[in-house]
This record gives structure tokens, C-alpha cells and sequence, in this order.
């Protein structure tokens, strides 16, 4: 169902947690709310759930209002029939696997063999109906999750919210279910929202992706447009991409940016503003690596090459640069195999490929 | 990160608190958009609260700064400083220094006995480990009044059986348990308990990684214990230390049995012998009851000062097993030792009180004495304990201990899960008041807890109900530990994940929280039983003719002389009903 969140702001005493957060989510889209830990990702979330009551705002689930802080309407969380799987599961110890999923369908007075029958059927979904007796005390950490994510199911939400589901599995079980869950959000045509810090699973799992800074939204866009062009260098560095480095106030003109903590300057194509608060981005994957000057580039800089690792598809090198910065250089050409630790090295990116980021996302007021 | 130390009976853990306040800090407290609404619920429990608790305590503060104690009808406003004019009379500084001394130095036994103890059966290759474990245990079944009584009846000046069986050697009699060295002996036998439960469980909490890690760097065995393990469990050496010494430098009935017939005063005995003089002098024993109370507060207060300053985040509740430290020559001679400590705690008592009850004559010259035909029958026991009083007197005990478990628990329930789970106002005020028994000695609340009931419009005074009342006063604190601990080691999501599947607040405290507290919640009723069973001071001040419970009973016969084989017997059949208490609920829980 389509998910509105209009100005919600939620406070902690003098803390302000959620400031003036706004959200529209389309029906059957996954939203990941992607943000450091105290950013207000997993507060908004909760107030979806009704776990938290806002101060203001309104948060409206289909045609319904389930909370208004302007005509006091606040829905409990067991009127909202919103899902939810929690970062610790949740998953009740004292009972079985069966009786965990089917305890949404107690709750709604559902018949005995209709329950019977759809909790084993969504038990099915999630590949577990071979459990379906056991103690939930005994499954191991992916089953808890799967059994926490059946329970939710079970209920036919409007909405399912996920909070860090993955965060506790180890690597290769979290690399399974991430597919999983985007599988299973895309045929059962789930409207959900996602909260974590990993922005691997954000990429991986979004429709959109709302990165929060500060209590609200810094950006909001699909995962490629999110790692192409980050809106800001604090962005830009959350989502892993490597040099980022902050620019002085341009003097030798608005195209000619100088390193605030290193002596050099790099040609942009994009006009920098008379202001403090810019950084440079050089992408690893549009820097070149020669073995030699090359005389017609625009942007190039010598340096020694410090670490050439082979990923398989692609090369992963360090280089320190004669200028004090060490970059980071993706390459998939050939040539740069041959390359060892203390070669010397000319790296060199077009102007037009270098992005020019404000430090942070400027808030308009 | 939080410490997450096992916490047993009275421990003053500010593990508690400190998950409390980070709680509070994650949870924060938030400005309510509905105010009126959040009063509600925690309104009705504070409201309780105030009654049960705040009033008698007030009660107790007025009555040291007015002319006249509260009486029905008639509470006096009449303020005053004279009261405290007592407090410079010398028997109230020598039964200040009493108190002190006596509490100090029984402390440092116990911690030396509870301790040494605890690292025997948690950490070493001591013979029989299950065993020792169960002789550190052992003396908390016996209350330490119960202790107090058969000790006297061994080591009393003249009559002793100990120095009975020194003249049957040709020995001078010298065991004098009338003395400030008895007092001592006897509150630290019988306070161990406490301090051998917070140390055993934070030694074998411990991560054995960190004792590894000193290994690897080059520690001697003895390195490590001085320099890692012992540091480590010290928040739990601390607690236990501070909590024996306010229990101990509170205790009347020890100081009482032992005390009194030496003329030694303790500031407990003191406040109850004025308040008992005709005409009483309430108001002076309500100064010296501030005095008491300011002593406890400033302990407690210096012991969440001395935990807090330091994080202690590595004692974990992994449950792995430490490994063992291997004692070499000194196992026999330790497990000699232990022996010796079950002797004195357990075993004599116990056979004094065998032999008293089933002394035909109250008169004994010589061990001798005993071999004659006829010197010992089984049957004064059973004389002594099949009559109607005895009966009536245990039924009381037991309905009143058992209904206030129960109470006591819902109460504690309701109360933690408003301060630890909820959202509603007042929480800060439910966990203070919940928490201030703690600080306000048995005989203070006792004498508050009179007052009180005598002043209410409700009559309760005269009935069983003021007894239950008044438990619940006094083991608020434990009560609200316990199931605070068992509500903060619960996951809330779990709770919160089925009321977002559909269910109502209620309906999922009722079909979740409660279920996954069952063990907890039942350990908690059984610690508030026991605590009711073994209470004294506060119903002493409380009882009537026809409301006596069991410990008064006990307590009536020993003092008032003459009546000792009923008191023996009857502190057997006391000592065999508690042990049997505690292992019903066990039980219970097993056949479900």
C-alpha cells in the first residue's frame, strides 16, 4: 500500500531524532533508509510502526490515516497491520516455529485449520515448513530470520518493515538473504521499508534509497543515481567511495580546484562556488594508470605505485602520489598487471570526470 | 555495554541501575503530547507506593522533629529539635560505636569467609565442589536469629553446651557468646551467604579469555589472580561488602538475643528498648531511628560512587566455564577448612537445638548428664510442636508470607514494568520509591509501619492483612530487582514484535512477556516468600495476640525464658518448613 510521511518530527527530551521528515512510497516499492547509527533511520521507522508517537506530523498508510498530529488520530501498532522483523528477530523461544507464525492469525481470530493451513503455507514461502514443530529456542540465526520474516508475512501487511534484519548473520548467509528478501518483496509486491548502515544492502535491495543525515532525508534516489552522484562528500565517503578530498575557496578560478590539505590542484569541469565547504572526487574506476608522462593530459600526476591487487575481474591499486595524497585507482587494463610495489607512476583523469561535491547537503529551511 | 552479573537476594547492584540510566538515555524522555493519559496507570501503582512506603517513612521523619508520635486522630505538627538532644546521651554513642564495630568487623569476615568460599567452589580443583558450593550456600536456610538462638545455647557464659563439654575436660569455661566477639562470630557466619552468592557468580561469569590473555603475556598464576581477577570481580566484592554491612549494622534480633543479656546496646536494640520503656519515647527513638538511616544512605551512596567510576564491561553473561586453578598442597587443608566452617554453622546449631529439644531436664551439669535413661526423649520435640498454638502460628505464617509473595511480586511486576518498559510519567518516582525500604532499617519501618496502620481510617491493625502490608513494604526493593533484572535481560522487541502481529498491549504481555519471565517471576515470588517467612524485627512491631506468625513465636519463647526447648523445637521445624518452601516452586516448575 502506498506509504505518505508529511513534516514528522520526533524528539528525545532535547534531542531531536526525526526533524521534519517527508516520504512518499509508492505501492509494492522497497525503500532503504540508509544512514549512520543516531541518524533517525530506525526512529522513523518505528513511528511507521506506531512504536513511537511522533510530536508532529502525519504518517497516512493506503487512504488511512494512522497517525495526525493535527486531529490527535494515532492508530496502536496492533490496528495498523503493519509487519515488522527486528534486528534481534524477535522470534519467541517459548514457542514453536508454528506457533510463532501463527500468532498474527490468532490475533485476528482466524479458524483453527484456516491458521493451520496458512501458516504452513507461508512457512513454505520461506523454505522452513520442515520445521514447523520445532522449538524456536533451536533454530540457528538464518532460520530465526526466516521464521521472523514468515510471522510477518502471515499477517498480509499493508506495509512490512525491516529493521537491520541481516545485520546479525554471518557473511555469506547475509549475501543469501539479501537476494532472498528482494525476491520475495518483488513477488508478493511488498510495499516495505528497510533500515541499515550497510550500504552494500541498500544498493542491493532499493527501489530508492533515503540516505538520512541528522534526523532527515540527505538524498533520496535509485541505488545507481545514489552511487554515480552522491549529493554531498559526507555521502559520498558513508557509500565507500575512496578519494574524496576537500578543496580551499577557489582563487586561480572557479575551475581549478586546490587541495585544502595537500599542494596541488586539480582541473574540473564543473564550476566550483566561491565557498569553503567543497570537495574534490576522484571515481577509482575513471582514474588511468601509465607507465609513463603522457604530454596531452589534462590532469595528471606522478607517483609511486604501493599496492596492485588482483579482484578477479578488475585491478585494485594504491598509489602515493608525489604531491602527499595516496588514491585509490580501479583499472581493468592489462598493462597495469605488469605493474609492481615502488614503480613509478602517472595517473591522469579528465576534468569532466571529476566531481565536485558540497561537503554536506545544504538544508533548505 | 552493561555488566550483567547474576543478581541474587539483596545485591545493591547498580548493574541495575546502570542499564537503567543507559536505557534512560537511549529511551530518553520525551515531552508527552497527551500528559493526562500518561498518569493513569502509574498514578494507581505510585499512589500504592505512597501508601505502603512513603508514609511510614514520613511518619518515622515527623516523629523525630515533633512533639508527640502520630496517633489516630491526633498526628502532631508540633515541630521540634529536642528529640535529637538524645543523641548526645552516651549510650547512644557507645551503641553507635557498637553498631560500627560490629558491622565492620563481621563484614570483613563474612567477605573473607563468603569469598574465600566462592573462589574454592567456582575457580579451584577443591574436593567435592558441588558440596562446597552447597556449604556456602547452606547458612542462608537457617535465619539469623535462628543461629543467634541455638548459638547461645552453645556458647553462653555458664550453661554453654561448649563450655559444659570444656568442663567435662577439666577446662575453664571461657566460650562467652554474650559479647560483642559473639555478635561478631555469629553476624558473620550467617551473612556470608550473601557475599559467597555475588562473588560465585561474577567469578564464574567471567570470560576465561581475559585470564588466558594474562597467560599469554607472561602472568604467573598468582600474577593473574592479583592483577586481572580479582580486579574484575571487584564491583561484585564491593556490593556484597556494602550490603552486609548495612544488613548487618541493621540487624535487631542477632544484636537482641546475644546483646541483652550482657547489657550491650546496639543502635537497633537501643531504639527498640526506648520505644518499649513506659511511657514510650517514640520521638527520641525516631531521632536515633535518622541517625540509622543516614548511616545506610551514605554506605549506599559511597558504594555506587566507588562501582560507578569505573566500567566493568568485561564481566559478560557468556556462561563460559573459567578454567580451574589447580590448589596443589593447599587442597586438603582448604577442604579441612570448609569442613570446619559447616561444622560451625551448620552442624552444631543444629545439634544444639536437636539436644535442647529433646532434653528432659532443662538442667545440665556435664555431657554426662545425657547418657542417663531417660535424659533425652524425642518427644518434647513433638510435644512442642503438635500443639494447637504452634499450629495456628504456622498457618499464620505461611498465608501470610505466601499472600505476600504474591502481592509482592505483582506489585513488583506492575511497578518494573512501568519504569523499564513504559513510556508513562512518574517512572523516575515508582524506581525511587520502590528502592527507599533499602535504605530504612527493619526496626525504622517497623516502628513507621505502626504508626501508620494505627493512624489509617482502614482497620487493619490487629489483623493478618497489616502483616502482609507491611511485607510488602519491607521487600519492595528485592522484589523490583528481581523482576527488573529478568524484564531488562528480555529482549522488548520480543513483546513489542507481537503487538505489532496484531495483539494488544495486554493481550502480549500476557501471552509473551509473562510466559518468557516464568522462571524469574517465580524465583522472585520465592526469594519474597523466604524473606517473609524468616522476617522478625518489622512484625514484632506489628503482631497481636492473635496474629503471632511463627518467627515471633520463636523469638517470644526464647525471650521470655524458661520456654527454651519449645523455642529449640520449633526452630527445627521452622528451619525444615523453609527448606521445604524453597524447593515447591522448583518443583512446580518442573511438572509443567
Amino acid at each position: 500500500m502506498q506509504v505518505s510521511i508529511n513534516n514528522l518530527t520526533l524528539s528525545y527530551g532535547t534531542f531531536t531524532a526525526v526533524r521534519d521528515f517527508q516520504l512518499e512510497i509508492e505501492d509494492g516499492e522497497s525503500i532503504v533508509l540508509l544512514g549512520e547509527s543516531g541518524c533517525g533511520k530506525t526512529s522513523t521507522m518505528r513511528c511507521v510502526a506506531g512504536l513511537e508517537v511522533p510530536d508532529t506530523g502525519r504518517i497516512r498508510i493506503g487512504d488511512r490515516d494512522v497517525f495526525n498530529s493535527e486531529k490527535n488520530a494515532n492508530i496502536p501498532p496492533n490496528k495498523r497491520n503493519v509487519g515488522m522483523v527486528f534486528q534481534s528477530y524477535a522470534v519467541w523461544p517459548h514457542l514453536t516455529v508454528l506457533e510463532n507464525v501463527s500468532f498474527p492469525l490468532r490475533m485476528r481470530g482466524v479458524d483453527r485449520v484456516t491458521i493451520k493451513r496458512k501458516a504452513l503455507e507461508t512457512l513454505e514461502i520461506v523454505g522452513l515448513a520442515h520445521l514447523a514443530d520445532k522449538g524456536a529456542s533451536l533454530l540457528s540465526g538464518g532460520q530465526m530470520q526466516r521464521v521472523a520474516l514468515a510471522r510477518s508475512l502471515a499477517m498480509e501487511p499493508n506495509v512490512m518493515l525491516l529493521d537491520e534484519p541481516l545485520s546479525n548473520l554471518d557473511a555469506r548467509l547475509r549475501d543469501d538473504l539479501r537476494l532472498e528478501l528482494r525476491r520475495l518483496q518483488l513477488e508478493l509486491g511488498l510495499t516495505s521499508i528497510y533500515v541499515t548502515h550497510d550500504q552494500s544492502e541498500a544498493l542491493a535491495l532499493a527501489d530508492r534509497i533515503a540516505i538520512m543525515q541528522n534526523g532527515r532525508i540527505a538524498q533520496l534516489a535509485t541505488p545507481v543515481e545514489t552511487y554515480r552522484s552522491p549529493a554531498s562528500a559526507s555521502i559520498a565517503r558513508f557509500l565507500g567511495v575512496s578519494n574524496v578530498f576537500p578543496v580551499k575557496r577557489p582563487k586561480g578560478g572557479a575551475h581549478l580546484a586546490e587541495l585544502t590539505e595537500f599542494p596541488m590542484a586539480i582541473k574540473v569541469a564543473t564550476a566550483l562556488r566561491a565557498m569553503d565547504d567543497q570537495s574534490v572526487c576522484l571515481r577509482p574506476e575513471s582514474l588511468t594508470i601509465a607507465a609513463r608522462e603522457d604530454a596531452n593530459a589534462h590532469n595528471q600526476w606522478a607517483g609511486t605505485m604501493q599496492i596492485v591487487a588482483f579482484q578477479g575481474s578488475y585491478l585494485r591499486c594504491t598509489v602515493r602520489l608525489d604531491n602527499g595524497p595516496i588514491v585509490e585507482v580501479l583499472s581493468r587494463e592489462e598493462s597495469v598487471e605488469s605493474l609492481h610495489h615502488g614503480d613509478r607512476v602517472w595517473l591522469s583523469a579528465p576534468p569532466e570526470d571529476i566531481q565536485v561535491l558540497s561537503n554536506d547537503v545544504r538544508i533548505q529551511e | 555495554m552493561s555488566i550483567r552479573i547474576k543478581r541474587t537476594e539483596d545485591n545493591a547492584s547498580t548493574a541495575t541501575e546502570r542499564i537503567a540510566i543507559q536505557h534512560l538515555r537511549e529511551d530518553g524522555v520525551r515531552k508527552s503530547s497527551r500528559p493526562r493519559r500518561k498518569w493513569v496507570v502509574s498514578g494507581i501503582v505510585l499512589a500504592v507506593l505512597f501508601v505502603l512506603i512513603v508514609v511510614p517513612a514520613g511518619f518515622v521523619a515527623l516523629a523525630a522533629v515533633s512533639l508527640d508520635v502520630p496517633r489516630p486522630g491526633n498526628i502532631n505538627f508540633d515541630l521540634t529539635f529536642d528529640n535529637f538532644i538524645v543523641l548526645l546521651r552516651p549510650e547512644v554513642g557507645v551503641a553507635f560505636l557498637n553498631s560500627l564495630t560490629v558491622a565492620l568487623v563481621a563484614t570483613a569476615i563474612a567477605l573473607i569467609i563468603g569469598g574465600g568460599l566462592a573462589f574454592l567452589s567456582a575457580r579451584t580443583n577443591i574436593p567435592l565442589r558441588r558440596f562446597v558450593y552447597f556449604v556456602g550456600l547452606m547458612p542462608i536456610f537457617l535465619p539469623s536469629y535462628v543461629g543467634a538462638l541455638s548459638w547461645a545455647q552453645l556458647g553462653s557464659p555458664n550453661a554453654g553446651m561448649l563450655n559444659i563439654a570444656l568442663r567435662d575436660l577439666g577446662i575453664d569455661p571461657f566460650i562467652d557468646l554474650y559479647s560483642i566477639g559473639g555478635m561478631i562470630f555469629v553476624f558473620s557466619m550467617y551473612y556470608s551467604p550473601y557475599t559467597f552468592l555475588l562473588i560465585h557468580s561474577a567469578m564464574s561469569m567471567m570470560d576465561p579469555d581475559l585470564e588466558a590473555a594474562a597467560k599469554v603475556h607472561g602472568a604467573s598464576t598468582r600474577q593473574m589472580l592479583s592483577k586481572i581477577s580479582f580486579p574484575l570481580v571487584l564491583p561484585a566484592i564491593v556490593g556484597s561488602a556494602m550490603l552486609s554491612f548495612v544488613l548487618i549494622f541493621e540487624n535487631f534480633p542477632v544484636a537482641q538475643v546475644l546483646g541483652s543479656p550482657g547489657r550491650i546496646d546496639t543502635l537497633p536494640t537501643f531504639i527498640y528498648r526506648l520505644l518499649n520503656t513506659s511511657p514510650s519515647r517514640g520521638n527520641e527513638s525516631a531521632a536515633i531511628a535518622v541517625l540509622l538511616v543516614l548511616v545506610v544512605v551514605i554506605v549506599t551512596w559511597l558504594q555506587q560512587r566507588l562501582i560507578a567510576k569505573r566500567s566493568y564491561t568485561t564481566v559478560t553473561g557468556k556462561g563460559v566455564k573459567p578454567s580451574k586453578i589447580k590448589l596443589g598442597r593447599a587442597r586438603t587443608p582448604m577442604f579441612v577448612l570448609v569442613l570446619v566452617f559447616f561444622a560451625l554453622s551448620i552442624v552444631m546449631p543444629i545439634v544444639s537445638l536437636l539436644l535442647t529439644s529433646a532434653k528432659t531436664s532443662s538442667y545440665m551439669s556435664s555431657f554426662a548428664d545425657l547418657l542417663k535413661p531417660g535424659a533425652l526423649d524425642i518427644s518434647g520435640f513433638f510435644q512442642a510442636v503438635a500443639t494447637p498454638t504452634f499450629l495456628d502460628v504456622t498457618i499464620n505464617s505461611v498465608v501470610v508470607s505466601s499472600l505476600a509473595a504474591l502481592f509482592g511480586t505483582v506489585l513488583a511486576f506492575a511497578a518494573s514494568y512501568i519504569v523499564y518498559r513504559s513510556k508513562f510519567a512518574g517512572r523516575g518516582a515508582i524506581e525511587s520509591v520502590s528502592m527507599l525500604p533499602l535504605a530504612i532499617p527493619a526496626v525504622v519501618l517497623g516502628m513507621g509501619l505502626l504508626w501508620t496502620w494505627l493512624v489509617m481510617p482502614i482497620p487493619l491493625y490487629g489483623t493478618l492483612a497489616v502483616l502482609v502490608v507491611a511485607f510488602l513494604a519491607v521487600q519492595m526493593p528485592q522484589g523490583f530487582r528481581g523482576i527488573s533484572a529478568s524484564i531488562l535481560s528480555t529482549d522488548r522487541d520480543l513483546e513489542d514484535s507481537a503487538v505489532m502481529l496484531g495483539a494488544s498491549r495486554p493481550r502480549a504481555i500476557q501471552a509473551i512477556t509473562l510466559p518468557l519471565m516464568k522462571i524469574s517471576i517465580l524465583s522472585t515470588f520465592t526469594l519474597l516468600l523466604m524473606l517473609s517467612m524468616r522476617e522478625l524485627t518489622v512484625p514484632l512491631f506489628l503482631y497481636t495476640y492473635d496474629t503471632k506468625i511463627l518467627s515471633i513465636a520463636i523469638y517470644d519463647s526464647f525471650e521470655n525464658g524458661g520456654a527454651l526447648q519449645t523455642a529449640a523445637s520449633m526452630s527445627l521445624a521452622y528451619t525444615a518448613l523453609m527448606f521445604v518452601l524453597s524447593y515447591i516452586p522448583q518443583v512446580l516448575l518442573k511438572s509443567k
